[in-house]
């Protein structure tokens, strides 16, 4: 076999099927094709910015509610941390990184892999970053409470005795542990396969050798 | 109306594309699913082309890149998947002959067997592209490309001789 006859059936792999283009109706598709995918990534904006929205509520309430230092404090670095947490989630968008699809073969691998690095670190690191802020924040809030006003709400009678503060917070600690838990999980299954996967095709590239 | 130039670039390269598509389409991607998607990057990305290369190797680019990311399962929900009902693939009149079909089949099973980054390389080169332009599209050197060549040319000659002789 010769080069010539390998090329030959190579172009010829795309003579059995006949495309054809309808010009007018394309331009459609394609603005209904750019509504689409704003309408995904606007519907994941407006879950996050409600999620955050519902936060800073519950974090503003509870900085009306409780007037002590503590719980003040605890409030405050809670509305921080959910201010935080939407620039971070933000800052590592996919478009961001993945775009710039005319870009060599190899160069675009590698912005692939940045932004899979990006997002497994992210999700890796969902403990530090989201989880113990969050915890901090509500122990505070939990720890700040005392019998000072009456008559008590429902969360002061549930939490004023330090036994049941120490037991809330355990709670707490295990809920946000469990969804740093979960993060972490996720990194490991979703992303580092193909972190490995890109590798290897990067390395591939390079070397001459294999 | 669509632009003329995106209609030119499009009728050009329209085979060429779909026959990267075929290479790189697998189950359950179908290779009109990976066709619709790199025609809308090309559409999406034609504001961008600056001319510093050749349109072809532009087209190459986001054909490979595309496919590649497709394949690395990069986009892995299914609602991000674009639909266009104005490309139609219809069996072509003339008579299709079964043993060049069958002779693709034995192409692409070799093809297969390569790693990605030669599989990549080794679909420019049945294009017809010099190792400059491969160079180009892949980012890496022109002496890269032809030692990397020799081999995979060897391997992809000692899958298929066997198989069609």
């Amino acid at each position: 076999m010769e080069e010539y006859h390998l090329r030959q059936i190579w172009k010829s792999s795309s003579k059995n099927e006949y495309i054809s283009v309808d010009k007018n109706q394309l331009i459609k598709d394609f603005k209904a094709g750019m509504e689409g995918r704003e309408h995904i990534v606007r519907r994941r904006d407006r879950r996050e910015i409600i999620a955050a929205i519902v936060g800073i509520i519950g974090f503003g309430y509870t900085l009306y509610l409780y007037s002590n230092l503590i719980s003040f404090i605890g409030s405050i670095l809670g509305i921080l941390s959910l201010v935080y947490i939407i620039f971070k989630l933000r800052n590592h968008r996919k478009s961001k990184f993945t775009k710039a699809l005319f870009l060599p073969i190899h160069d675009q691998l590698v912005n692939q892999k940045q932004f899979m690095l990006g997002q497994f670190k992210l999700l890796n690191t969902v403990l530090y970053w989201a989880s113990f802020p969050l915890f901090f924040a509500n122990t505070l809030i939990i720890w700040g409470i005392s019998k000072s006003s009456q008559p008590l709400s429902i969360v002061e009678q549930l939490v004023y005795k330090w036994e049941a503060k120490l037991m809330f917070t355990f709670l707490i600690a295990f809920f946000f542990v469990y969804i740093g838990w979960l993060n972490k999980k996720a990194a490991k299954v979703n992303w580092r396969p193909l972190i490995k996967q890109i590798e290897t095709i990067i390395n591939n590239l390079k070397n001459t050798d294999n | 109306m669509l632009d003329q130039n995106f209609e030119q670039v499009l009728e050009a390269n329209k085979e060429k594309i779909y026959r990267i598509c075929k290479i790189y389409a697998i189950n359950p991607i179908e290779p009109q699913d990976l066709f619709q998607e790199v025609v809308f990057q090309i559409w999406k990305s034609l504001s961008s082309f600056k001319g510093n290369s050749t349109i072809d190797t532009w087209i190459y680019r986001i054909a490979l890149n595309v496919c590649m990311r497709s394949k690395l399962k990069f986009e892995k929900s299914n609602d991000k998947k674009v639909r266009l009902e104005a490309i139609a693939f219809k069996v072509a009149d003339t008579s299709i002959d079964e043993s060049e079909q069958e002779k693709f089949r034995f192409l692409k099973q070799c093809i297969t067997t390569l790693n990605e980054s030669d599989t990549l390389i080794i679909v420019l080169y049945l294009e017809e592209l010099s190792y400059k332009e491969i160079a180009t599209v892949t980012g890496l050197s022109e002496n890269h490309i032809a030692v990397k060549m020799k081999r995979i040319r060897k391997r992809l000659f000692d899958c298929i001789n066997p198989k069609l002789n």
